[in-house]
């Protein structure tokens, strides 16, 4: 009897464990900003010869009053993700996005867009 | 969210409760005991394990997931009603190959209509998804709801064969002061019940 009992309260402990493990999983959130910018960058990983992807940096910092955003801004990203690898081989985005700066503190696009 | 919780919890102890003299007592069909009645395997009511496996696909900002899609539920089911706590699991990848986790544990309530199944339910969420960049992970927590639909397709011996289709919605965190996530999409699965 006790273990017919134990049987059934077997999966809802293994769920409350999950549920415990889970929450207990550092999170910071996802930005747009972000998602974006890893989702360009791993396609012109893809596209470009000898790309170099520690160069660029797609992660949002915030401390010690200053914020610190993804290099490619989001309306980049997406047109990176939309062009064909020959495209951006042969419009230099392969070596553009490299000689990026930081994006300005409002968290908006670089002011020269390298993707048109 | 912690009072809904608890109330969710409440009702499916209390289904359970009724589940476990349910076992001993075949109802008949006007729901008083008396002579057993032969009901099929998806119909009878007591403590049940649902084992899902398929596919999905999420879109998160508008960049899609698609995923091998996992799903263990234990519950019960009674007087025409059905309720499963459920763990969702699913790995895949983004569309330029970003690797995906997502983790959600939840409750399923479902109408059981003869062998089609009507559902809705709430869940939790942890996405990750690992950077092209470093190769550390995004992650976000979340709360959301699914509705779906399942069909039995065929009893046997202490189980039933099931198809089921989702819909899944959940509103996950972002971080600074951007706007958060909604992702959402559909999945489709096979699985049994027993």
């Amino acid at each position: 009897m006790r273990h017919a009992s134990s049987f059934r309260r077997f999966p809802f402990a293994v769920v409350a464990g999950l549920v415990l493990l889970m929450t207990s999983q550092r999170a910071s959130g996802l930005r747009e900003d972000d998602l974006q910018c890893e989702e360009a960058v791993a396609h012109l990983n893809d596209c470009c010869p000898n790309f170099d992807l520690s160069k660029i940096s797609c992660s949002y910092k915030s401390g010690c009053g200053s914020t610190q955003y993804a290099e490619l801004g989001i309306d980049d990203s997406v047109c990176i993700q939309n062009k064909e690898c020959k495209e951006l081989i042969a419009q230099g985005i392969c070596t553009s996005v490299l000689t990026l700066g930081e994006r300005p503190a409002d968290g908006g696009a670089p002011i020269a867009p390298v993707c048109q | 969210m912690n009072r809904t919780s608890v109330a969710m919890a409440a009702a499916l102890t209390t289904l359970l409760a009724r589940n476990a003299h349910a076992d001993e007592v075949p109802p008949t069909a006007h729901g008083a005991t008396g002579p057993a009645v032969e009901l099929s395997e998806s119909q009878k009511a007591g403590l049940r394990f649902r084992f899902l496996a398929g596919a999905t696909r999420r879109y998160i900002y508008g960049v899609p997931v698609t995923a091998a899609d996992l799903e263990f539920g234990a519950g019960g089911q009674s007087h025409g009603i059905s309720a499963y706590f459920t763990f969702n699991y699913f790995l895949g990848a983004t569309e330029f190959g970003l690797f995906s986790q997502h983790y959600s544990p939840g409750l399923t309530f479902e109408a059981i209509l003869d062998r089609t199944r009507l559902g809705g339910g709430a869940h939790l969420s942890l996405e990750r998804i690992t950077r092209a960049t470093d190769g550390n992970a995004m992650a976000a927590l979340g709360i959301g709801a699914q509705v779906s639909a399942s069909y039995d397709i065929v009893d046997f011996d202490g189980g039933t064969l099931l198809v089921l289709a989702r819909l899944s919605g959940a509103s996950l965190s972002s971080e600074g002061n951007a706007a958060g996530a909604i992702m959402w999409g559909p999945s489709a699965y096979l699985g049994i019940r027993f």
